[in-house]
């Protein structure tokens, strides 16, 4: 009682206070609340266009004014992140990462979550009216999220936004396996409708490294001998009586995409040396967008995987991770 | 535990207006622990000023005391002083009303005036002198007169007169 009476006085008097956002498709979904000891209170939420950076940033300096202990956090949205299994420089060497031109960060002693530096300075630089506090990796966000789903055996867990998906292997002990799965051209369009000026302003000359370049000498092989594509068109056929929406047809076509990279990362995983192999029983996915329950049969009957699809709010979710870290 | 890229930038504890409130809240506490302690000092310094006052107070009743005794004393001994005048200029006058009763033709060899009356001894030619001369003022000054007397060789008369109970040691009584 005592502690809830002085934490009620602080929240009064001298209140620390966090602004979360997270970019998500062509939106920046954004939060303000009180920082309490195990969560956020979130009071406002304010879901702002992407090309609207500075109504983010006047809704930040209104904050700051008001509350001056305010964190802003942010989870970083770049294409050139990942993760690997075990700490340490010479884990960067064995997965052929350049250690110079990424920022990493050792998770719980066993695993090195990265992105690239440039990547980083470029959304600093995107959001530079905003003074980040923190920020974080949706594989840390993912990772922290899948805590109470884990086991002994490994499962995989699935961290899902619009047009990107962030896979990591897990269990009790360690993480296994991570993977960045670009689903469709969505992310590419959307670094499109950057003005131009905008662009300009970054001076992003490219990335000094490729992911993708990681696993380039890997060969990706089928996980099954059955047409996935021919199974999926039969069943559409035998639901839909009428003519077939567009919408549905496109969303169709992302599950389809999803799954594909989802079996081709999988495949990877079970092949690659780097890797410690074990057999995944278990696909969680966690789901930001506005993901079918499609996907889950797609897994359960291709994978012969147990998969299920849990509603996620990343806000909530980075509000639990800037409480664990700026809340005590 | 860190789970972001970057650390925190560090905030300022509190912000202005707190800061602000802060000072005036201290600045006011000061003022009235400043005030309580002059409040307490000045309670503590009439009290000593107090105690020192009832003592100069009881001192004072004391020697008040004391100089009304005197001055009761002196009174006293002023009164006295008056009666002991007064009786004295009565007995003067007394004295000299006795010497004006005398005649030139008695003679007074002696004479005691005390509260009682009045003793004269004299000689006389005659008693008829002295019984028409001296003897009629006494009487009416005092009550009672008793006079005895011895002849002499030359045909004079000595004489003892005893008076008593005179007006004035009548009224002195009743006083």
């Amino acid at each position: 009682m005592q502690g809830y009476g002085v934490g009620k006085l602080q929240r009064y008097f001298w209140p620390k206070t966090a602004l979360l956002f997270c970019p998500d498709g062509d939106a920046i979904d954004a939060a303000f609340g009180f920082v309490e000891k195990e969560d956020v209170d979130i009071v406002e939420r304010r879901t702002i266009d992407r090309g609207d950076k500075t109504s983010l940033a006047e809704w930040y300096r209104e904050i700051v004014r008001t509350y001056p202990k305010t964190y802003a956090a942010a989870m970083l949205d770049t294409i050139n992140q990942g993760a690997l299994p075990g700490c340490g420089k010479s884990v960067f060497a064995a997965f052929g990462v350049e250690a110079a031109l990424v920022q990493s960060l050792c998770v719980d002693d066993t695993w090195e979550v990265y992105a690239s530096l440039v990547e980083m300075k470029w959304f600093e630089q995107k959001f530079r009216e905003i003074e980040l506090d923190l920020v974080y990796s949706p594989f840390v966000l993912l990772y922290s999220h899948s805590q109470p789903f884990l086991e002994e055996n490994p499962g995989l867990f699935l961290l899902h936004q619009e047009g990107v998906a962030y896979m990591m292997v897990l269990s009790k002990e360690k993480m296994w396996y991570a993977q960045t799965l670009i689903v469709s051209k969505e992310p590419e369009e959307a670094e499109e409708t950057l003005s131009e000026a905008e662009m300009e302003e970054e001076e992003i000359e490219g990335l000094a490294f490729d992911l993708e370049e990681i696993s380039a000498d890997t060969e990706v092989e089928p996980i099954s001998d059955v047409d996935v594509l021919t199974d999926f068109k039969e069943e559409i056929g035998k639901k839909e009586t009428g003519p077939v929406s567009e919408t549905a047809l496109e969303l169709l076509e992302y599950n389809l995409d999803l799954f594909e990279n989802l079996k081709e990362a999988v495949s990877r995983f079970y092949h690659d040396d780097r890797y410690p192999h074990e057999f995944i029983e278990k696909v969680t996915i966690f789901d930001t967008a506005s993901l079918e329950e499609d996907l889950v049969r797609y897994i359960e009957d291709e994978l012969f995987m147990e998969a299920s699809l849990h509603r996620l709010d990343p806000i909530d979710a980075a509000a639990k991770l800037v409480a664990r870290e700026i809340g005590s | 535990m860190r789970y972001s890229f970057i650390k925190p930038k560090p905030k300022p504890p509190i912000d202005s207006e707190s800061k602000i409130l802060a000072i005036f809240l201290a600045v006011t506490l000061l003022l009235i622990f400043g005030f309580s302690g002059f409040v307490l000092m000045k309670k503590r310094s009439m009290a000593k000023e107090t105690l020192l006052m009832r003592q100069q107070t009881e001192q004072l009743t004391r020697k008040s005391h004391a100089y009304r005794e005197q001055i009761r004393r002196i009174e006293h001994l002023a009164k006295k002083y008056e009666t002991i005048s007064t009786n004295n200029t009565l007995l003067k006058e007394s004295i000299q009303n006795l010497f004006d009763l005398v005649p030139d033709q008695i003679t007074l060899t002696k004479a005691v005036l005390d509260r009682n009356g009045l003793v004269l001894y004299g000689v006389t030619p005659s008693k008829d002198v002295y019984n028409y001369l001296l003897l009629a003022p006494l009487k009416s000054v005092f009550q009672r007169n008793v006079t005895t007397f011895y002849p002499l060789k030359n045909g004079w008369w000595r004489f003892v007169s005893v008076n008593e109970g005179s007006i004035e040691s009548g009224s002195e009584v009743q006083e």
